[in-house]
Protein backbone atom coordinates (compact mmCIF):
# COMPACT_ATOMS: atom_id res chain seq x y z
CA UNK A 1 0.00 0.00 0.00
CA UNK A 2 1.37 3.44 -0.78
CA UNK A 3 1.14 6.63 0.14
CA UNK A 4 -1.01 6.53 3.15
CA UNK A 5 0.34 6.71 6.81
CA UNK A 6 -1.76 3.29 8.15
CA UNK A 7 -3.93 5.49 10.44
CA UNK A 8 -5.12 7.29 7.42
CA UNK A 9 -5.35 3.63 6.20
CA UNK A 10 -7.57 2.40 8.88
CA UNK A 11 -9.65 5.40 8.89
CA UNK A 12 -10.26 4.28 4.93
CA UNK A 13 -11.08 1.03 5.74
CA UNK A 14 -14.57 1.67 6.82
CA UNK A 15 -16.41 3.66 4.05
CA UNK A 16 -13.55 5.47 2.65
CA UNK A 17 -12.13 7.87 5.50
CA UNK A 18 -15.05 8.50 7.24
CA UNK A 19 -15.24 6.54 10.90
CA UNK A 20 -18.52 4.36 11.11
CA UNK A 21 -20.10 4.87 14.61
CA UNK A 22 -22.73 3.16 16.46
CA UNK A 23 -25.41 5.35 16.82
CA UNK A 24 -27.04 6.88 20.16
CA UNK A 25 -29.89 8.85 19.45
CA UNK A 26 -28.59 11.27 21.51
CA UNK A 27 -25.96 12.59 18.99
CA UNK A 28 -28.44 13.76 16.36
CA UNK A 29 -27.96 17.07 16.47
CA UNK A 30 -29.61 18.80 19.00
CA UNK A 31 -29.31 22.42 18.51
CA UNK A 32 -31.09 22.82 15.31
CA UNK A 33 -32.75 19.92 14.76
CA UNK A 34 -30.82 20.11 11.35
CA UNK A 35 -30.91 16.07 11.39
CA UNK A 36 -27.48 15.60 9.86
CA UNK A 37 -25.41 12.79 11.82
CA UNK A 38 -21.97 13.87 10.67
CA UNK A 39 -19.58 15.02 13.05
CA UNK A 40 -15.94 16.36 13.17
CA UNK A 41 -13.78 16.93 15.75
CA UNK A 42 -14.92 17.20 19.58
CA UNK A 43 -18.17 16.16 18.23
CA UNK A 44 -19.35 19.65 16.52
CA UNK A 45 -22.09 18.60 13.95
CA UNK A 46 -20.64 19.34 10.31
CA UNK A 47 -23.89 21.03 9.09
CA UNK A 48 -23.97 23.40 11.66
CA UNK A 49 -20.58 24.87 11.16
CA UNK A 50 -21.53 24.97 7.73
CA UNK A 51 -24.80 26.73 8.29
CA UNK A 52 -22.66 29.58 10.28
CA UNK A 53 -21.05 30.56 7.09
CA UNK A 54 -24.51 31.53 5.22
CA UNK A 55 -25.38 35.23 5.20
CA UNK A 56 -22.36 36.23 6.85
CA UNK A 57 -22.15 40.28 7.07
CA UNK A 58 -19.94 40.89 9.54
CA UNK A 59 -16.10 41.03 8.22
CA UNK A 60 -12.94 39.87 10.02
CA UNK A 61 -9.35 40.17 8.55
CA UNK A 62 -6.54 37.81 9.98
CA UNK A 63 -4.98 41.04 11.19
CA UNK A 64 -7.57 42.15 13.61
CA UNK A 65 -7.95 38.77 14.02
CA UNK A 66 -4.05 38.53 15.00
CA UNK A 67 -4.28 41.83 17.43
CA UNK A 68 -7.26 40.35 19.32
CA UNK A 69 -5.59 37.02 20.04
CA UNK A 70 -2.58 39.85 20.71
CA UNK A 71 -4.72 41.03 23.19
CA UNK A 72 -6.18 37.82 25.21
CA UNK A 73 -4.57 37.06 28.42
CA UNK A 74 -5.10 33.49 28.11
CA UNK A 75 -1.67 32.08 26.33
CA UNK A 76 0.37 29.32 25.97
CA UNK A 77 2.58 29.48 28.22
CA UNK A 78 0.16 28.68 30.85
CA UNK A 79 -0.34 25.44 29.14
CA UNK A 80 0.17 22.52 31.17
CA UNK A 81 1.51 19.26 29.53
CA UNK A 82 1.33 16.25 32.10
CA UNK A 83 4.24 17.43 34.89
CA UNK A 84 5.03 19.97 32.76
CA UNK A 85 3.64 23.83 32.88
CA UNK A 86 4.67 25.62 29.72
CA UNK A 87 6.63 29.21 30.21
CA UNK A 88 7.38 30.02 26.62
CA UNK A 89 7.85 29.04 22.82
CA UNK A 90 11.56 29.04 22.08
CA UNK A 91 11.51 27.47 18.68
CA UNK A 92 9.38 25.65 16.01
CA UNK A 93 10.25 23.61 13.20
CA UNK A 94 7.46 21.63 10.34
CA UNK A 95 7.24 18.74 12.68
CA UNK A 96 7.33 20.17 16.23
CA UNK A 97 7.11 23.32 19.22
CA UNK A 98 9.74 23.48 21.49
CA UNK A 99 9.16 25.07 24.73
CA UNK A 100 10.84 26.17 28.13
CA UNK A 101 8.67 24.60 30.54
CA UNK A 102 8.66 23.59 34.00
CA UNK A 103 8.46 20.10 35.86
CA UNK A 104 6.01 20.83 38.21
CA UNK A 105 6.75 18.49 40.90
CA UNK A 106 10.68 19.10 41.11
CA UNK A 107 10.54 22.60 39.77
CA UNK A 108 13.06 21.96 37.22
CA UNK A 109 13.07 24.11 33.92
CA UNK A 110 13.39 21.81 31.18
CA UNK A 111 13.11 22.38 27.05
CA UNK A 112 9.44 20.15 26.35
CA UNK A 113 9.55 19.14 22.10
CA UNK A 114 5.72 18.31 21.14
CA UNK A 115 4.16 17.48 17.67
CA UNK A 116 1.88 20.42 15.82
CA UNK A 117 -1.43 19.72 16.53
CA UNK A 118 -1.95 19.52 12.75
CA UNK A 119 0.28 16.69 12.29
CA UNK A 120 -1.26 14.65 14.81
CA UNK A 121 -2.76 12.43 11.98
CA UNK A 122 0.58 11.47 10.35
CA UNK A 123 1.56 8.47 11.29
CA UNK A 124 4.51 9.23 9.42
CA UNK A 125 5.59 12.14 11.17
CA UNK A 126 4.71 10.65 14.83
CA UNK A 127 6.77 7.58 14.16
CA UNK A 128 9.35 10.19 13.04
CA UNK A 129 8.90 11.63 16.50
CA UNK A 130 8.97 8.47 18.56
CA UNK A 131 12.04 7.59 16.45
CA UNK A 132 14.03 11.11 17.12
CA UNK A 133 12.75 10.95 21.42
CA UNK A 134 13.64 7.05 21.63
CA UNK A 135 17.35 7.95 19.52
CA UNK A 136 17.71 10.65 21.36
CA UNK A 137 17.06 9.09 25.29
CA UNK A 138 19.27 6.10 24.46
CA UNK A 139 22.45 8.81 23.97
CA UNK A 140 24.80 10.10 26.62
CA UNK A 141 26.54 12.13 24.51
CA UNK A 142 28.39 15.29 25.96
CA UNK A 143 27.20 17.54 23.10
CA UNK A 144 23.87 16.31 23.31
CA UNK A 145 21.25 16.94 25.55
CA UNK A 146 19.82 14.48 27.88
CA UNK A 147 16.41 13.50 27.40
CA UNK A 148 14.47 13.37 30.72
CA UNK A 149 10.99 12.11 29.56
CA UNK A 150 9.16 10.62 26.84
CA UNK A 151 4.98 11.30 27.31
CA UNK A 152 1.63 11.87 25.36
CA UNK A 153 -0.76 15.29 26.07
CA UNK A 154 -4.38 14.56 26.97
CA UNK A 155 -5.30 14.79 23.48
CA UNK A 156 -2.35 11.70 22.99
CA UNK A 157 0.34 13.52 20.83
CA UNK A 158 4.05 12.16 21.71
CA UNK A 159 6.18 15.29 24.04
CA UNK A 160 9.62 14.54 25.21
CA UNK A 161 11.48 16.91 27.77
CA UNK A 162 15.36 17.32 27.50
CA UNK A 163 17.86 19.26 29.41
CA UNK A 164 17.17 23.25 28.85
CA UNK A 165 20.14 24.69 27.24
CA UNK A 166 20.03 28.12 28.23
CA UNK A 167 22.45 29.61 25.81
CA UNK A 168 19.92 29.65 22.70
CA UNK A 169 20.38 28.10 19.65
CA UNK A 170 22.77 27.60 17.15
CA UNK A 171 20.91 30.23 15.01
CA UNK A 172 21.02 32.58 18.25
CA UNK A 173 24.87 32.82 18.03
CA UNK A 174 25.44 33.39 13.81
CA UNK A 175 26.57 36.83 14.81
CA UNK A 176 28.72 35.91 16.76
CA UNK A 177 30.39 33.25 14.74
CA UNK A 178 30.15 35.41 11.73
CA UNK A 179 32.40 37.58 13.38
CA UNK A 180 34.67 35.02 14.83
CA UNK A 181 34.80 32.24 11.87
CA UNK A 182 37.77 31.14 13.74
CA UNK A 183 35.07 29.62 16.29
CA UNK A 184 33.07 28.78 14.07
CA UNK A 185 35.29 26.35 11.96
CA UNK A 186 36.00 25.37 15.41
CA UNK A 187 32.79 23.88 16.28
CA UNK A 188 32.48 22.04 13.24
CA UNK A 189 34.51 18.92 13.67
CA UNK A 190 32.54 18.26 17.05
CA UNK A 191 29.18 19.17 15.60
CA UNK A 192 29.61 16.58 12.42
CA UNK A 193 31.01 13.76 14.75
CA UNK A 194 27.81 14.76 17.30
CA UNK A 195 25.28 14.40 14.03
CA UNK A 196 26.67 11.46 13.46
CA UNK A 197 26.41 9.97 16.57
CA UNK A 198 22.87 10.94 16.52
CA UNK A 199 21.92 9.40 12.97
CA UNK A 200 23.76 6.45 13.73
CA UNK A 201 21.21 5.77 16.83
CA UNK A 202 18.28 6.78 14.49
CA UNK B 1 1.62 10.88 -19.46
CA UNK B 2 -0.67 12.83 -21.17
CA UNK B 3 -4.11 12.22 -22.19
CA UNK B 4 -7.57 13.98 -23.96
CA UNK B 5 -9.27 15.29 -20.46
CA UNK B 6 -12.17 15.84 -22.25
CA UNK B 7 -13.11 12.34 -21.22
CA UNK B 8 -13.13 13.32 -17.53
CA UNK B 9 -14.45 16.82 -17.68
CA UNK B 10 -17.87 16.26 -19.98
CA UNK B 11 -19.97 19.18 -19.64
CA UNK B 12 -22.38 18.82 -17.14
CA UNK B 13 -23.63 22.14 -15.33
CA UNK B 14 -23.05 21.49 -11.40
CA UNK B 15 -25.79 24.46 -10.51
CA UNK B 16 -23.60 26.73 -11.44
CA UNK B 17 -24.46 30.44 -12.76
CA UNK B 18 -23.17 32.49 -15.62
CA UNK B 19 -20.78 34.66 -14.66
CA UNK B 20 -21.05 38.23 -14.82
CA UNK B 21 -17.55 39.52 -15.85
CA UNK B 22 -18.02 42.35 -13.08
CA UNK B 23 -18.40 40.10 -10.65
CA UNK B 24 -14.99 37.82 -11.40
CA UNK B 25 -12.47 38.32 -8.51
CA UNK B 26 -9.81 36.22 -7.84
CA UNK B 27 -10.51 32.99 -5.88
CA UNK B 28 -8.17 29.78 -6.70
CA UNK B 29 -11.41 28.53 -9.34
CA UNK B 30 -12.27 31.73 -10.55
CA UNK B 31 -8.10 31.70 -11.71
CA UNK B 32 -8.44 28.28 -13.10
CA UNK B 33 -11.45 29.19 -15.17
CA UNK B 34 -10.12 32.50 -16.14
CA UNK B 35 -7.11 30.68 -18.05
CA UNK B 36 -9.62 28.53 -19.21
CA UNK B 37 -11.46 31.16 -20.95
CA UNK B 38 -8.67 33.06 -22.37
CA UNK B 39 -6.68 29.64 -23.05
CA UNK B 40 -3.54 30.36 -21.18
CA UNK B 41 -1.50 27.83 -19.69
CA UNK B 42 -0.04 29.97 -16.27
CA UNK B 43 1.97 28.73 -13.65
CA UNK B 44 -0.68 30.77 -11.35
CA UNK B 45 -3.76 29.00 -12.06
CA UNK B 46 -1.98 25.33 -12.33
CA UNK B 47 -0.83 26.08 -9.04
CA UNK B 48 -4.11 27.36 -7.95
CA UNK B 49 -4.99 23.86 -9.16
CA UNK B 50 -3.12 22.07 -7.51
CA UNK B 51 -4.29 23.36 -4.13
CA UNK B 52 -7.87 22.31 -4.78
CA UNK B 53 -6.65 19.28 -5.04
CA UNK B 54 -4.77 19.14 -2.54
CA UNK B 55 -7.54 20.05 -0.30
CA UNK B 56 -10.00 17.88 -1.66
CA UNK B 57 -8.84 14.85 -2.83
CA UNK B 58 -10.52 13.03 0.27
CA UNK B 59 -14.06 13.08 -1.74
CA UNK B 60 -12.65 11.45 -4.88
CA UNK B 61 -11.26 8.68 -2.32
CA UNK B 62 -14.38 8.31 -1.01
CA UNK B 63 -16.39 7.91 -4.42
CA UNK B 64 -14.00 5.31 -5.39
CA UNK B 65 -14.09 3.57 -2.54
CA UNK B 66 -17.48 3.72 -2.26
CA UNK B 67 -18.24 2.33 -6.07
CA UNK B 68 -16.66 -0.89 -4.82
CA UNK B 69 -13.01 -0.51 -5.02
CA UNK B 70 -10.34 -2.66 -2.36
CA UNK B 71 -8.73 0.55 -0.47
CA UNK B 72 -5.90 -0.26 -2.58
CA UNK B 73 -7.06 -0.08 -5.79
CA UNK B 74 -9.05 3.20 -4.47
CA UNK B 75 -5.14 4.37 -3.62
CA UNK B 76 -3.87 3.72 -6.89
CA UNK B 77 -7.03 5.06 -8.52
CA UNK B 78 -6.67 8.44 -6.81
CA UNK B 79 -3.53 8.89 -7.81
CA UNK B 80 -3.89 8.18 -10.95
CA UNK B 81 -7.23 10.34 -11.31
CA UNK B 82 -5.28 13.16 -10.11
CA UNK B 83 -2.14 12.72 -12.15
CA UNK B 84 -4.26 12.75 -15.31
CA UNK B 85 -6.02 15.76 -13.83
CA UNK B 86 -2.86 17.63 -12.96
CA UNK B 87 -0.82 16.92 -16.06
CA UNK B 88 -3.55 16.91 -18.99
CA UNK B 89 -5.69 19.73 -20.05
CA UNK B 90 -8.27 20.32 -17.62
CA UNK B 91 -7.77 24.34 -17.91
CA UNK B 92 -8.39 24.71 -21.51
CA UNK B 93 -11.55 22.49 -21.10
CA UNK B 94 -12.74 23.95 -17.80
CA UNK B 95 -15.70 26.67 -18.51
CA UNK B 96 -17.72 29.20 -16.11
CA UNK B 97 -20.90 27.84 -16.79
CA UNK B 98 -19.68 24.22 -16.31
CA UNK B 99 -19.79 25.96 -12.84
CA UNK B 100 -18.24 24.75 -9.43
CA UNK B 101 -15.11 22.78 -8.73
CA UNK B 102 -17.05 20.44 -6.40
CA UNK B 103 -19.74 19.57 -9.42
CA UNK B 104 -16.79 19.25 -12.09
CA UNK B 105 -14.54 17.05 -9.80
CA UNK B 106 -17.13 14.78 -9.48
CA UNK B 107 -17.96 14.70 -12.97
CA UNK B 108 -14.72 13.97 -13.96
CA UNK B 109 -14.07 11.54 -11.37
CA UNK B 110 -17.16 9.20 -12.75
CA UNK B 111 -15.69 9.54 -16.14
CA UNK B 112 -12.85 8.61 -15.13
CA UNK B 113 -14.53 5.00 -13.02
CA UNK B 114 -16.70 5.25 -16.29
CA UNK B 115 -14.06 4.69 -18.87
CA UNK B 116 -13.17 1.60 -18.94
CA UNK B 117 -10.25 1.36 -21.32
CA UNK B 118 -8.28 3.87 -19.70
CA UNK B 119 -9.19 1.95 -16.30
CA UNK B 120 -7.84 -1.26 -17.78
CA UNK B 121 -4.72 0.99 -18.77
CA UNK B 122 -4.62 2.00 -15.07
CA UNK B 123 -4.90 -1.29 -12.94
CA UNK B 124 -3.00 -3.74 -15.56
CA UNK B 125 0.12 -0.99 -15.00
CA UNK B 126 -0.61 -1.44 -11.53
CA UNK B 127 -0.67 2.38 -10.24
CA UNK B 128 3.17 3.43 -11.01
CA UNK B 129 2.14 6.74 -11.21
CA UNK B 130 2.84 9.13 -8.00
CA UNK B 131 0.02 11.63 -7.01
CA UNK B 132 2.25 14.91 -6.08
CA UNK B 133 3.20 14.86 -2.49
CA UNK B 134 0.42 12.44 -1.77
CA UNK B 135 2.03 11.80 1.82
CA UNK B 136 2.58 16.10 2.93
CA UNK B 137 -1.03 15.95 1.28
CA UNK B 138 -2.56 13.34 3.68
CA UNK B 139 -0.20 14.33 6.74
CA UNK B 140 -1.73 18.30 6.36
CA UNK B 141 -5.11 17.42 6.22
CA UNK B 142 -6.08 14.79 9.09
CA UNK B 143 -9.74 14.05 9.05
CA UNK B 144 -11.92 13.23 11.81
CA UNK B 145 -15.54 13.00 10.41
CA UNK B 146 -17.40 10.73 11.71
CA UNK B 147 -21.53 9.52 10.94
CA UNK B 148 -23.17 8.07 13.35
CA UNK B 149 -25.81 5.42 12.44
CA UNK B 150 -27.18 3.14 9.35
CA UNK B 151 -26.86 5.42 6.29
CA UNK B 152 -23.68 5.68 5.53
CA UNK B 153 -23.83 2.22 4.72
CA UNK B 154 -26.70 2.82 2.24
CA UNK B 155 -25.46 6.04 0.62
CA UNK B 156 -24.83 6.35 -3.05
CA UNK B 157 -21.24 7.19 -3.89
CA UNK B 158 -22.08 10.33 -5.20
CA UNK B 159 -23.79 11.42 -1.95
CA UNK B 160 -20.74 10.19 0.14
CA UNK B 161 -18.72 12.69 -2.16
CA UNK B 162 -20.91 15.69 -1.54
CA UNK B 163 -20.67 15.04 2.64
CA UNK B 164 -16.99 13.97 2.30
CA UNK B 165 -16.84 17.41 0.44
CA UNK B 166 -18.90 19.00 2.92
CA UNK B 167 -16.98 17.60 5.89
CA UNK B 168 -13.76 18.66 4.48
CA UNK B 169 -14.72 22.60 3.47
CA UNK B 170 -15.72 22.89 7.05
CA UNK B 171 -12.45 21.02 8.90
CA UNK B 172 -10.28 23.13 6.46
CA UNK B 173 -11.33 26.34 7.79
CA UNK B 174 -11.32 24.85 11.41
CA UNK B 175 -7.31 23.86 10.94
CA UNK B 176 -6.82 26.93 9.41
CA UNK B 177 -8.49 29.08 12.54
CA UNK B 178 -5.76 26.45 14.66
CA UNK B 179 -3.03 27.94 13.01
CA UNK B 180 -3.48 31.29 13.19
CA UNK B 181 -4.46 30.78 16.90
CA UNK B 182 -1.05 28.17 17.44
CA UNK B 183 0.76 30.83 15.36
CA UNK B 184 0.02 33.57 18.13
CA UNK B 185 0.70 31.65 21.12
CA UNK B 186 -3.34 30.56 21.58
CA UNK B 187 -3.82 27.20 20.54
CA UNK B 188 -5.18 26.11 23.86
CA UNK B 189 -7.60 28.97 23.78
CA UNK B 190 -8.99 27.71 20.58
CA UNK B 191 -8.94 24.04 21.76
CA UNK B 192 -10.59 25.30 24.64
CA UNK B 193 -13.22 27.23 22.99
CA UNK B 194 -13.33 25.78 19.41
CA UNK B 195 -16.04 23.08 20.70
CA UNK B 196 -18.52 26.07 21.00
CA UNK B 197 -17.94 27.59 17.67
CA UNK B 198 -21.65 26.54 16.48
CA UNK B 199 -23.51 27.05 19.54
CA UNK B 200 -25.66 29.77 20.62
CA UNK B 201 -25.20 31.97 23.46
CA UNK B 202 -27.22 30.46 26.16
CA UNK B 203 -26.08 26.79 25.31
CA UNK B 204 -22.10 27.82 26.42
CA UNK B 205 -21.16 27.73 30.30
CA UNK B 206 -19.17 30.70 30.48
CA UNK B 207 -18.61 30.18 34.20
CA UNK B 208 -16.43 26.92 33.41
CA UNK B 209 -14.56 28.37 30.57
CA UNK B 210 -13.66 31.21 32.83
CA UNK B 211 -12.75 28.84 35.53
CA UNK B 212 -10.39 27.02 33.28
CA UNK B 213 -9.02 29.51 31.19
CA UNK B 214 -8.70 32.07 34.35
CA UNK B 215 -9.99 35.33 32.32
CA UNK B 216 -13.22 36.73 33.24
CA UNK B 217 -16.74 35.80 31.46
CA UNK B 218 -16.79 38.93 29.87
CA UNK B 219 -13.26 37.81 28.33
CA UNK B 220 -14.71 34.56 27.46
CA UNK B 221 -17.99 36.44 25.40
CA UNK B 222 -15.72 38.55 23.35
CA UNK B 223 -13.27 35.74 22.33
CA UNK B 224 -15.33 33.37 21.69
CA UNK B 225 -17.84 36.27 19.82
CA UNK B 226 -14.50 36.83 17.34
CA UNK B 227 -13.21 33.71 17.10
CA UNK B 228 -16.67 32.56 15.48
CA UNK B 229 -17.01 35.47 13.46
CA UNK B 230 -12.93 34.43 11.93
CA UNK B 231 -14.23 31.04 11.61
CA UNK B 232 -17.44 32.03 9.48
CA UNK B 233 -14.71 34.12 7.27
CA UNK B 234 -12.40 31.74 6.33
CA UNK B 235 -15.28 28.92 5.93
CA UNK B 236 -17.07 31.50 3.02
CA UNK B 237 -12.83 32.09 1.58
CA UNK B 238 -12.59 28.68 1.65
CA UNK B 239 -16.09 27.87 -0.15
CA UNK B 240 -15.20 31.29 -2.66
CA UNK B 241 -11.99 29.18 -3.94
CA UNK B 242 -14.21 26.67 -4.99
CA UNK B 243 -16.78 28.71 -6.61
CA UNK B 244 -16.12 30.96 -9.56
CA UNK B 245 -17.92 33.76 -8.55
CA UNK B 246 -18.48 34.78 -4.61
CA UNK B 247 -22.64 35.34 -5.25
CA UNK B 248 -22.41 31.55 -5.40
CA UNK B 249 -20.87 30.92 -1.96
CA UNK B 250 -24.19 30.92 -0.03
CA UNK B 251 -25.57 28.59 -2.37
CA UNK B 252 -22.55 26.45 -2.28
CA UNK B 253 -23.30 26.30 1.63
CA UNK B 254 -26.57 25.77 1.06
CA UNK B 255 -26.07 22.93 -1.23
CA UNK B 256 -23.76 21.13 1.01
CA UNK B 257 -25.90 21.62 3.93
CA UNK B 258 -29.16 19.80 2.24
CA UNK B 259 -26.66 16.95 0.97
CA UNK B 260 -25.69 16.20 4.97
CA UNK B 261 -29.35 16.49 5.57
CA UNK B 262 -30.75 13.92 3.04
CA UNK B 263 -28.09 11.59 4.02
CA UNK B 264 -30.34 10.73 7.44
Amino acid sequence: MRGFGQRSVNAAMNFSGITDLPEPAAQNCARCQCGSLARVASGLCVSCLLRTGIDLEVQSDSEDFDALLESVDIPDRDWQLGNYRILEEIGRGGMGVIYRARHVPSRRIVGLKRVLNYHSDSCETLARFQREATAAASLDHPNILPVYDVGTTEDGLPFFSMKFAAGGSLLDSKETFRESPRRAVQLEPSTTLTLREFFTAI
Amino acid sequence: MKIPSSRFVKAKPGGGEILKASQFQTTRWSMVLSCARTKETGDTAERALTELCRIYWRPVFALICRRGYSVADAQDLTQDFFVLLLKGNLLSLADPARGRFRALLQVAVENFLNDKQLLARCQKRGGHLQFVAWDDWVAEAPSQLSIYGQELKTCPPERIFDIRWAATVVEQALRRLAEECERRGRLRMFTALSRYLSLERMEISYTTLSASLGVPESVIKRVLHQLSVRYRAILREEVSHTVANPAEIDDEIRYLCAALASAQ
